[in-house]
């Protein structure tokens, strides 16, 4: 049978300084984790949210972001009629022509910072089926009016309804504002595709289409057809591969965030190992004790792992509560993939939560391993003669 | 008198090393504790007294000759053999009590049993009954800082006896006490040999313990420089006392 647990506990309690000290290290790394994890869970949800997955992304052919891509009316045209685009009850092919483009925008407080003005026809509502107007109306597509996401209110100046703002060479008055389900269309300012090819001076040329499929369609069929077509000579893409591949920044993002928790970690855990092998040493004597009552040195070693573990779970818990107020939060960030800024909120997900514990119990185990091995093969006339 | 032995050390040499040095704590010691018997192991200070305790207990190792317990060698045992060994035949009083100090008087003497089968409820009767039996069970749910120090190996000798093991070795048991509470040790350590039966080897340098012992067992240098009996008094106690028992 095992070391009473209690035995443990209170000997933890007993340290309270340096149980302390250790705890707040392990705890403050966790906390590290949780949040880096919940940014990264925060901004590659938002990407990833952003795809329908019966909605396809056409691109000139290898672009990999609609800011590298362009094409002509013509193919725009070749496109619409394909057979495996859905149509609306009026008859009407759900294609979106798009054109995304960059555009300095005023900050509450002030500065400005790069965002994505996207040039739409009406139908897009249509095809970005999760998007709905909250306040307000769709702008006419022949004025100067933008509808805004309803990130935006919280960071940029001027977006309430019935605000007007300077964006690229014109001003553009606000008539709504839409919530695109915590995607990253929400970070974007929408106004007429034509108006805003005049204001670029584009021409008559978009960076994409989105095409809503029939659905059963054949996607490799349907990509080959856009690619192969000689009158469309485009590249075909679903929604959530697209947004996935956009979605590198977060992955960047979590790597930084990993290698930062775990050179913090190693810290952690030689804080964690010298509480430790303080405590094996202090109790030479309990241990010597223990063995001689009978407590195999496998006992002994669970024993001290298992302190070292309950110290670094609880320091985890710890640091989780401390980094859950950032639930929720909201945040920009710049993705140099569209080269705009992305707002977003920080995601603490259980299953952060989990990953944050396993992290701390990994730590605890690491840092108790190799105290609790000394513990282990202490011999026991030479631990009882310790008083 | 045929009485069989309980405890037996055939030719034992025990050397330790230390850095360069050899150091010959036990050379060539034969000797044998009869079983039921209360003895005391005397010497001066390196005399190899703890040492031979330490091989009874089967805490130590002999470099050379064998350690017969119960009729058990326990010179082969393996550490895992020797763990499960101790916990079944061995009490040990150490004399600074090692007692844990963060558990109660109870869940200290509690220990020992854990590494029992028994049940929750059959271990809580065992540790009332031993802590019965050295007077302390109304401090049951003290922790050792609460106690004194006599109190407190009052609770290590509860700890020795609740798994009614064969033989309860004591290591300087009264060395840390004043000497009322090492008269009051000696007395209960005599009870339990006499009411119970157990063989009990003491090491000490406390010449009170002559009057509670059986059997004085000299050491000198690491050799067995001889057994003497106890003080005709403890012995005709002793006698008295077992056949009031019988």
């Amino acid at each position: 049978m095992a070391i009473p647990f209690k035995y443990n506990v209170r000997s933890l309690l007993l340290r309270r300084l340096s149980t302390a000290i250790t705890a707040a290290g392990i705890a403050l790394v966790v906390a590290v984790f949780v949040i880096v994890m919940a940014l990264v869970a925060g901004f590659g949800g938002t990407i990833r949210a952003t795809g329908s997955t019966d909605n396809m992304i056409v691109l000139r052919k290898g672009s990999t972001t609609e800011t590298g891509s362009a094409f002509s009316l013509s193919q725009f045209q070749a496109l619409k009629f394909l057979p495996q685009i859905r149509r609306d009850a009026d008859g009407q092919p759900l294609v979106s022509p798009e054109l995304p483009v960059q555009v300095l925008m005023a900050k509450i407080g002030g500065g400005r910072e790069n965002i994505v003005l996207r040039g739409v026809l009406p139908i897009a509502l249509k095809v970005h089926d999760k998007i709905r107007i909250v306040q307000g109306r769709m702008f006419n597509p022949s004025l100067n009016e933008v509808i805004v996401g309803k990130a935006m209110l919280r960071r940029y100046a001027n977006c309430a309804v019935g605000s007007s703002f300077r964006l690229g060479r014109g001003t553009w008055k606000v008539v709504g504002i839409f919530d695109a389900g915590a995607s990253s269309f929400d970070s974007e300012v929408w106004a007429g595709l034509h108006k805003v090819q005049d204001d670029t001076q584009r021409g008559a040329y978009y960076a994409s289409a989105v095409l809503k499929m029939r659905p059963g369609t054949n996607v490799p069929a349907l990509i080959s057809r856009l690619a192969d077509d000689p009158r469309i000579g485009l590249q075909g893409e679903t929604e959530p591969d697209y947004y996935r591949d956009q979605s590198v920044v977060a992955a960047q993002l979590r790597k930084l965030g990993m290698l930062v928790a775990a050179i913090m970690a190693v810290g952690a855990i030689f804080a964690a190992m010298n509480t430790m092998y303080a405590a094996v040493a202090a109790r030479t004597q309990e241990i010597g004790t223990l063995r001689a009552l009978g407590f195999s040195p496998s006992a002994v070693m669970g024993s001290f792992l298992l302190e070292s573990l309950i110290l670094a779970i609880a320091a985890g818990a710890a640091g989780i509560v401390l980094a859950l107020p950032i639930n929720g939060l909201s945040i920009a960030l710049g993705n140099y993939i569209t080269f705009s800024t992305l707002s977003f909120q920080f995601r603490v997900t259980m299953a952060i939560v989990i990953q944050a514990l396993l992290f701390a119990a990994l730590m605890g185990v690491a840092g108790g391993f190799f105290p609790a091995r000394q513990a282990m093969k202490m011999s026991v006339v030479e631990a009882l003669r310790r008083t | 008198m045929g009485e069989s032995a309980a405890i037996e050390l055939d030719n034992v040499t025990r050397i330790y090393k230390r850095d360069r040095f050899e150091i010959r704590a036990l050379d060539g010691v034969t000797m044998s504790v009869p079983a039921g018997r209360f003895v005391a192991i005397m010497g001066p200070s390196g005399s190899g007294k703890t040492t031979i305790l330490n091989l009874i207990a089967g805490i130590d190792r002999a470099t050379s000759g064998h350690v017969s317990v119960g009729g058990e060698v326990v010179s082969r045992m393996t550490e895992r053999e020797l763990a499960g060994w101790r916990a079944r035949h061995i009490g040990l009083v150490f004399q600074f009590y090692n007692l844990i100090p963060v558990l109660t008087a109870f869940e200290n003497v509690e220990l020992p049993l854990l590494l029992t089968p028994l049940k929750k409820s059959e271990r809580f009767e065992h540790v009332e009954a031993a802590l019965a039996v050295v007077g302390l069970a109304d401090r049951m749910h003290h922790y050792p800082r609460q106690l004194s120090g006599g109190q407190e190996q009052r609770v290590a000798i509860a700890r020795a006896i609740v798994t009614d093991p064969t033989i309860i070795v004591a290591d300087e048991p009264t060395g840390d006490l004043d000497a009322r509470s090492a008269e009051e040790i000696l007395a209960l350590l005599r009870d339990l040999n006499l009411q119970f039966r157990k063989t009990i080897v003491m090491v000490t340098h406390d010449q009170r313990a002559e009057r509670f012992v059986e059997s004085v067992y000299r050491l000198d240098k690491g050799v067995l420089a001889g057994v003497e009996p106890a003080r005709p008094a403890a012995i005709d106690a002793a006698a008295a006392a077992r056949s009031r028992v019988s």
